[in-house]
């Protein structure tokens, strides 16, 4: 399916901000589940972007604008195709038992999707998530989808509800927030039971065009989900905020640990501390190239 | 030495003690003992000789002003550094097996710091357990993808090491990232020898001095350029580590500059200077890497500058260490020390290690619990690195506490069973007295790997230190290594600091200048506000209140306080503005809020400002925060209030006068305290004329009080003095604009602005000052010229031929237009100095942003 995703943040400050610096992580990349077509990057104030592929894999760019400016906006325009990934299925009949023996020899490297992180602070959770979630015996596909599942019964979708400050504990007692939180919230169940996990960041299409009604939640913002590590080294997208796994809708744009790692945009300017943020996302669905007409009022 | 001339000796200042702890005993006592030349030395002095050396070398520490603990603003200042007179001697052939050890751990631990950021074969090949790595806070994701030249890490380290009672050197800690207490060695050495020459007579030492050379020859070196521009980056608080890297940026002759100092701009670092901007080269940092840069380093939830490690991925800057060095002081990994030397050099492990459980690991956490009563519980990492993932907690002090914390966070956790290291007489309380050492070893790495001979040595009564970036120590001692013949002689000169080639930073310029203006802000309100507050208000008649009304507006006006200044008619009572006025600490431009602005500025830059003006301000700021937390202030306690302010004002810019240096700092503080007057000046006289033209359109009897005009800005008796008459508005007008001699006019303070610009001593430097000149000189020209004789037309002159004075002509209409022009003028004064000298914009604005456009008076 053919995407083209437009990702604006604009910040306008009241009194001129300088020495503005930003990293973004705005940059989809090619994977087994999308290929990247084209992507443009526009600054306003113009000013010279350069960039690197950071520790997770992700591209990163980073700006800097030295001189006094009253806006700074950032658009990140891209098309994507998204195709379903290898077929996991018989690897999720796999029993969680069989997996965790498999997994138990894995690379050193996975321990960083183990580990407790600022945003997913696990190990102080564990007194507080009382159910079991994986027994040795159950396939991989019922104990995660069982989880997302209960993830999504559980917890109210409530936009405005919390925000990056919201620690998991508010998330646990007070049960609702946004797909940042259900996706940290799964990644602490799913590390508490020793399965690598990580963090996804990206963008969802919020209705289908050919289907009315099945209209999946995270729109108008960037979307997040989680991808848990299987057996024989495949990442497994799952989206507990619509309760299903990653799909074509779904276009990936970076991953790691937590948020932190992924954070769209990061940056720090001098200035007062009046400033206002408005970020728009649109995702729109492409009709296949061969049929391609031009479209020039879609912004 | 020949026997024959070994002096005598006579004193028996030293028990053969059986304790098989004590270094002397180690090698036995005699001729062949290392401590032979000393105890020569020392035996031939009475108690009353002694004690007088020791009183030279606290005397030479209190002449120093150097502090160990962070300075006690309540307490006096009191030395509290203290080298002990016996120093401690390490035999050539032991320090050579020492120094080989140490090199070798160093190395290995430097490849480790490469190996983690890189290929982690360490990892993968399962040497140590991953999580002992990785789980460590200081190891930085983002430096994974950072390149570092030559794969060297660690420039300079330092190794904790003790020796235990069977005599063995054991290695305590890592230091591979901000190695601490280098100058404490340079500063014993030197205090030492002139406050006890003699001990020094019969040994050769190896020096200590050259180490810093070649320090400073690394760091140069550390640039591909043939002159580098290096700066020492601290995080500048009043503390041990700041007397350290005051005296190392000294001695390697390099500024110290503070994250605020530093700009990143087009992918470079940039230094601020009044001078303009200096491109910096090398920076040997003295804080965590997390602490650099907030955006790189998003987790750990410091300052820092935002973008500089992509300046160090850009190659444009280098650090000194390398960012990420601290990995290997992780506490953790001290259990695999020898693991590690053997994985990467291939090599047996010299030097032994502090037996160190790993409460991350389930069995060795056990161990401890078990064990407890014994244990040392450490945290991995120093508590700044640490702070976020405790929690947002500070290390507790006690064992209790840091238990349950490792119960809570285990692999942030180690623990050591309690050492009994050897131990040295120390001279205390006129006696000696035993006492355990500890030994820091300094090294450095690179093309030609060096350790300081010698080192640190501190002795202790037995007390724990919780924080590696201080030194909690009953005392230091001057560590010798006996030196090599070709060694001798070889001290080359150190460089030192020439205050001619550094230019003061910005943000030192900025402060002091902040700090100047506050001063006068609060001076101003606090005097005004006692003049308005005299008239007691509630007791005032109606047409009183509405005469002096317009003057309170402008007060509130001048004072940011726009709800009032919109106001008409007078209100009641003014209490509540005056209190919120004094007192309110959210108040942006409150007494309170300008002395704690002021207080927390100068606090900044503490070692620019002279104690003595510290000490009025900060007794000044403890003051207005007792008051402001009384529950009741009545008029008379507000008045008293106002009167100290007043009184501390004019103290401290007499102090300042009489004790700081008048250098460019020093006329950064006055510029900022006249652009405050001017501005404070031509408010009020802009919006008490507005008052008068209001009236006269809407043919009102009411009319300000001028005279109180005058007072509020202390300008009564200066008019008395220039007319003999009562106050008329143009009279009024001419004195408090354009009265050259007149120090609250507005062209006064401007010529003063102008005159403090043209001394500093950056003329001809690339700081772009044209826009500033121009701006300054527009300025006055527009507040010189104006002509006041047609604008407010001279009712002087009518009552002069006999005329009644009692219906003045108004002033023009045109005059409100031309004060706002005044006063935005002086605004823009300020971003043009802001521009010129502390945050350099002017180099993008040269042009556009900065003409003014007047309307002249006529």
């Amino acid at each position: 399916m053919r995407f083209k995703v437009t990702h604006t943040t604009r910040y306008r400050y009241k009194t001129p901000a300088s020495e503005s610096y930003a990293e973004l992580r705005v940059w989809p990349q090619d994977g087994p589940t999308q290929k990247i077509l084209s992507h443009t990057l526009t600054i306003t104030p113009s000013v010279p972007v350069s960039h690197y592929t950071d520790y997770f894999g992700n591209k990163v760019e980073y700006f800097s604008i030295p001189f006094r400016h009253n806006e700074l906006s950032v658009d990140a325009v891209g098309e994507v195709e998204t195709c379903k990934g290898p077929d996991l299925s018989r690897i999720l009949e796999t029993p969680v038992g069989d997996a965790r023996q498999i997994l138990g020899s894995r690379e050193p490297m996975l321990y960083d999707f183990l580990q407790d992180t600022e945003l997913v602070p696990y190990t102080r959770l564990r007194s507080l998530i009382r159910r079991k979630h994986f027994r040795d015996a159950a396939t991989l596909k019922s104990a995660l989808h069982g989880l997302n599942t209960w993830i999504y019964e559980n917890f109210a979708y409530s936009p405005g509800s919390t925000d990056i400050g919201t620690p998991l504990p508010t998330v646990l007692k007070t049960k609702q927030g946004v797909c940042q939180d259900f996706a940290h919230l799964m990644l602490a169940i799913l590390r508490i039971h020793n399965i690598p996990a990580r963090y996804v960041s990206g963008y969802i299409e919020p209705y289908d065009p050919d289907k009315p009604g099945a209209e999946l939640t995270g729109a108008a913002a960037s979307h997040a989900w989680v991808e848990v590590y299987l057996p024989g080294g495949h990442w497994y997208g799952l989206d507990p905020t619509n309760n299903q796994a990653a799909g074509v809708r779904h276009v990936r744009v970076a991953a790691g640990r937590d948020y932190n790692d992924v954070a769209p945009m990061r940056g720090a300017y001098k200035g007062a501390q009046d400033q206002r943020l408005q970020v728009i996302v649109t995702l729109k669905r492409r009709r296949p190239r061969n049929e391609e007409t031009p479209e020039d009022t879609d912004e | 030495m020949t026997a024959a001339a070994r002096p005598k000796r006579r004193y028996q200042h030293f028990k053969l003690s059986q304790d098989p702890r004590n270094e002397l005993n180690f090698y036995g006592s005699g001729e062949a003992s290392p401590y032979a030349p000393v105890l020569d030395v020392i035996e031939t002095m009475s108690p009353a000789h002694l004690k007088n050396r020791q009183e030279r070398l606290d005397r030479g520490a209190r002449d120093l002003g150097v502090h160990f603990n962070v300075v006690d603003e309540a307490k006096p200042r009191e030395a509290d550094w203290r080298l002990d007179l016996f120093p401690r001697v390490i035999p050539r052939e032991e320090w050579e097996y020492l120094s080989a050890g140490i090199l070798q751990r160093a190395k290995a631990l430097n490849a480790y710091i490469n190996d983690l950021y890189n290929e982690q074969g360490i990892l993968k090949q399962r040497m140590i357990p991953p999580e002992v790595a990785l789980s460590d806070p200081a190891f930085q994701r983002p430096l994974t993808t950072v390149g570092v030249p030559d794969s060297q890490y660690c420039h300079l380290g330092a190794f904790d090491l003790q020796r235990q009672g069977d005599g063995q050197w054991r290695v305590l800690e890592h230091h591979m990232a901000t190695p601490f207490g280098l100058s404490f060695v340079m500063q014993n050495r030197r205090m030492l020898a002139q406050g006890f020459p003699e001990v020094f007579q019969p040994m050769d030492v190896s020096p200590v001095a050259p180490f810093i050379s070649q320090l400073s020859e690394n760091l140069r070196l550390a640039s591909h350029k043939d002159n580098p521009h290096i700066v020492l980056l601290t995080r500048g608080e009043t503390n041990q580590a700041y007397f350290d890297e005051s005296f190392l940026a000294r001695q390697l002759g390099i500024a110290m500059v503070r994250p605020a100092d530093l700009l990143i701009r087009q992918g470079k670092v940039y230094l601020k200077t009044i001078r303009g901007l200096e491109q910096v080269d090398v920076i040997y940092r003295r804080l965590a890497s997390s602490a650099i840069d907030p955006i790189a380093f998003a987790e750990s939830g410091y300052l820092g500058i935002p973008g500089i490690v992509n300046c160090v991925r850009d190659g444009t800057v280098k650090f000194i260490n390398a960012l990420g060095c601290g990995v290997a002081d992780n506490r953790a990994l001290l259990r695999h020390s020898k693991a590690l030397i053997g994985y990467y050099l291939r090599e047996n492990a010299i030097l032994d290690t502090v037996t160190t459980y790993n409460c991350g690991d389930i069995d060795q956490f056990d161990y401890v619990m078990s064990h407890e009563e014994e244990m040392v519980i450490k945290p991995i990492q120093d508590s700044y690195t640490l702070h976020k993932y405790l929690g947002g907690q500070k290390l507790p002090e006690s064992r209790e506490q840091l238990l349950r914390l490792a119960q809570k966070w285990p692999h942030l956790f180690v623990a050591q069973p309690y050492q009994h290291p050897s131990q040295m007489p120390c001279f205390k309380d006129n006696t000696f007295q035993t006492g355990s050492v500890f030994l820091r070893v300094f090294f450095q790495l690179g093309a030609k790997p060096t350790v300081l001979p010698g080192g640190l040595t501190r002795q202790s009564w037995g007390r724990a230190r919780q924080n590696p970036l201080t030194i909690m120590s009953d005392g230091m001692k001057d560590t010798w290594v006996p030196a090599q013949p070709y060694e001798f002689n070889s001290a080359r000169n150190t460089i030192t600091l020439d205050p001619e080639d550094f230019s003061i930073s910005s943000r030192v310029a900025e402060a002091l200048y902040w700090t100047g203006r506050y001063l006068q802000r609060f001076e101003n309100t606090a005097r005004q506000l006692n003049i308005l507050e005299t008239l007691r208000w509630d007791q005032l008649g109606k047409s009183a209140q509405r005469s002096f009304w317009p003057l309170w507006k402008a007060v509130a006006t001048a004072n940011g306080q726009s709800d009032w200044s919109k106001r008409k008619s007078p209100p009641k009572d003014t209490l509540s503005i005056t209190r919120a006025l004094i007192l309110k600490a959210d108040e942006p431009a409150s007494i309170n809020a300008s002395i704690t602005a002021a207080y927390f500025g100068a606090r900044q830059i503490r070692d620019f400002i002279s104690p003595e003006v510290w000490q009025v301000l900060s007794d000044l700021y403890f003051y207005i925060k007792d008051e402001a937390k009384r529950t009741r202030s009545p008029r008379g306690r507000l008045r008293e209030t106002c009167q100290r302010v007043v009184d501390d004002a004019a103290r401290l810019s007499g102090t300042a006068e009489r004790t700081m240096l008048h250098d460019d700092g020093w006329q950064f503080f006055r510029i900022g305290s006249f652009v405050e007057r001017s501005q404070g000046t031509a408010i009020m006289v802009r919006e008490v004329l507005n008052w008068t033209l209001q009236y006269s359109a809407d043919n009102q009897e009411d009319e300000a009080d001028l005279t109180a005009l005058l007072r509020l800005l202390s300008s009564l008796d200066a008019y008395r003095r220039e007319f003999r008459s009562r106050a008329y508005l143009d009279r009024v007008a001419h004195l408090l604009l354009q009265h050259p001699a007149n120090p609250s006019s507005v062209s006064h303070c401007l010529r003063q602005v102008r005159y403090a610009l043209g001394t500093l001593s950056i003329n001809g430097l690339p700081t772009n000052t044209a826009e500033l000149n121009k701006g300054i000189e527009t300025a006055i020209k527009d507040v010189e010229t104006l002509a006041l004789f047609q604008l407010v037309p001279n009712s002087v002159k009518e009552f002069d031929r006999g005329e009644p004075d009692t219906t003045p002509t108004p002033p023009r209409p045109e005059l409100s237009k031309i004060l706002s022009h005044i006063t935005s003028e002086l605004d823009q004064l300020h971003e043009l100095i802001e521009d010129a000298y502390f945050s350099h914009q002017s180099e993008f604005y040269s042009e556009n942003q900065l003409s003014i456009e007047l309307q002249p008076g006529a």
